[in-house]
């Protein structure tokens, strides 16, 4: 008899225990202005409110579900780390040194996102890779960053995420003081309604596979000065314009529905004296006519290269774009 | 005119606001100096779209000022490209002896501002200016021209070959045409629409 209020008393710490930590953290983890120099996971909520790095002896792991929202910060403020604006970016941006995996699931995406009550393009800077290999985001929503997957000589791969209302979603080029060279694999992702999609250079290197790129206004994907560049299998459309080239001597771009970008399927800029490798995409109809008419080319330019679009696929790839759904998404 | 300056203005503040979004580290930003004559803001418009089309650059317009206000701020390194005239260029390298020839003229003030300030004249866009707000020729009228920094055309190698494309291409009269066509569309809508008539995008 006399043991029973002992066990009640016991079974009631416990149980405080285990209820009141959860409690305690009902707030997001809260970063300001800092380093990040062991390995480190997050889960649940977090608030970035100035630049956070993951230093390069660190590894930066990030749990499904969880969402990283960032403070729109002042422009090159005092909670920037770096006032370099040619590796920087004016707002917020969680840069990566060392390793960042952010592996969400199918029905837990990993979401990053603007903290402003009214959230626009360029809220935050980007997921800011610098020389950094081994770099992992599966089933993550970006929006409102500057530039959301940013790379200077980084290695990733990046799949099945999600990007919208972003200034630019991918960003990529080579910096020479960096060995790291700029290789990305960029696999069943939904590239809708941003400033531009995928914008690569300086010797970068992608993949470019089974993508949606579509609304986004000015283009789907921009090569400058660009490496060896595989584009297969995507979706394009009514975009500002389909595929830019400027300086690119090899793209390989075949296998792609691309149709109905307003200011044309593909434009070759000023200065892209080079052909382009463009044979079996589906350009939204079988006359060779209306196919020129959405391309700007040495046939409109004579200093220009030429896109080298035969044979042609006369109906719809199938299997382009995202081959299966990625819930909450449709 | 007013119609102009509020097209202009609209076109800007999308200029203005899009430019961060999309310029990235791989992107760049090249601004272009204007004065407040309407000769300039038309032309503004159009080299705005018109790089932006063929090069992916984009284009930031700023208003320092009078064309004098213009050069400075290319000078100093915060523009990159203004629109000068013969007649003012003259006068901004004081040339002892008036010359009357463009011709002559043109090759004295390119040849004179590369030696003193390292700015390239690129081709005369073919209308005289500056222009009156009545869309006529000031008194002290010459061939317009757009002159741009070395150094931006070292950052910018194409830039050169693509605006001298619109060299001898824009009179007086394609001019007082794109004024009105602003009145019913805006200015970059006919910007564009210019451009795409020329078949240049």
């Amino acid at each position: 008899m006399n043991r029973f209020p002992y066990l009640t008393v016991v079974s009631y710490i416990l149980l405080l225990l285990v209820v009141i930590p959860p409690l305690c953290q009902a707030g997001p983890r809260v970063y300001e202005r800092a380093l990040i120099k062991q390995d480190t996971v997050w889960q649940g909520d977090i608030l970035i409110k100035g630049d956070v790095e993951v230093t390069k002896e660190a590894i930066l792991t990030i749990m499904p579900g969880t969402v990283i929202r960032f403070a729109k910060i002042d422009q090159w403020g005092p909670e920037k780390l770096y006032a370099d604006r040619s590796e920087h970016f004016p707002r917020a941006e969680l840069i990566v040194k060392g390793r960042i995996i952010a592996q969400g699931t199918r029905q837990h995406m990993i979401i990053f996102t603007s903290a402003d009550t009214a959230p626009g393009p360029a809220d935050w800077g980007a997921i800011n890779m610098l020389d950094s290999r081994g770099n992992l985001m599966e089933f993550c929503e970006f929006s409102f960053a500057h530039t959301a997957v940013h790379c200077h000589s980084a290695q990733v791969l990046v799949a099945s995420c999600y990007f919208h209302d972003n200034g630019v979603a991918i960003g990529m080029k080579n910096v020479n003081k960096y060995k790291t060279r700029c290789v990305a694999s960029i696999l069943y992702n939904r590239i809708v309604n941003n400033g531009g999609g995928i914008l690569f250079g300086n010797g970068a290197s992608p993949n470019i596979v089974n993508n949606l790129l579509e609304g986004n206004k000015i283009f789907a994907i921009f090569a400058k000065k660009a490496g060896p560049a595989l584009i297969r299998y995507n979706n394009i459309t009514k975009n500002g314009k389909g595929l830019a080239l400027y300086a690119t001597p090899m793209v390989i771009f075949s296998y792609n529905n691309v149709e109905a970008n307003r200011d044309y399927n593909v434009s070759l800029f000023e200065g892209q004296n080079y052909d382009v490798y463009a044979p079996d995409n589906w350009w939204g109809t079988r006359d060779e006519k209306e196919i020129r008419k959405l391309t700007w080319d040495k046939d409109e330019e004579k200093d220009l290269g030429r896109l080298l679009f035969h044979p042609y696929a006369t109906a719809p790839i199938e299997g382009a774009g995202i081959p299966f759904k990625i819930d909450g998404l449709d | 005119m007013k119609r102009v300056i509020q097209g202009l203005f609209i076109s800007f503040l999308f200029i203005g606001i899009l430019a961060p979004q999309v310029s990235g580290c791989v992107g760049r930003i090249l601004t272009l100096a204007i004065s407040n004559s309407p000769d300039q803001q038309i032309m503004g418009a159009i080299l705005s779209v018109y790089i932006n089309e063929r090069t992916g650059t984009t284009v930031k317009l700023t208003h320092p000022g009078d064309i004098q206000a213009c050069h400075q701020a290319v000078l100093s390194g915060q523009a990159n490209m203004y629109i000068n005239y013969l007649k003012p260029a003259e006068r901004i390298l004081g040339l002892k002896k008036t010359e009357n020839n463009p011709q002559r003229l043109y090759v004295l003030v390119s040849q004179g501002f590369l030696d003193r300030f390292k700015l390239v004249w690129l081709k005369p866009l073919g209308y005289k200016g500056p222009l009156t707000s009545s869309l006529t020729p000031g008194k002290d009228a010459s061939l317009a021209a757009p002159v741009v920094s070395v150094e931006t055309l070292r950052k910018f190698p194409v830039l050169d070959r693509l605006i001298n494309k619109l060299g001898g291409r824009i009179d007086s009269n394609t001019l007082e045409g794109l004024e009105g066509s602003t009145k019913g569309q805006g200015t970059k809508k006919a910007a564009r629409d210019f451009l795409k008539a020329l078949r240049l995008i």
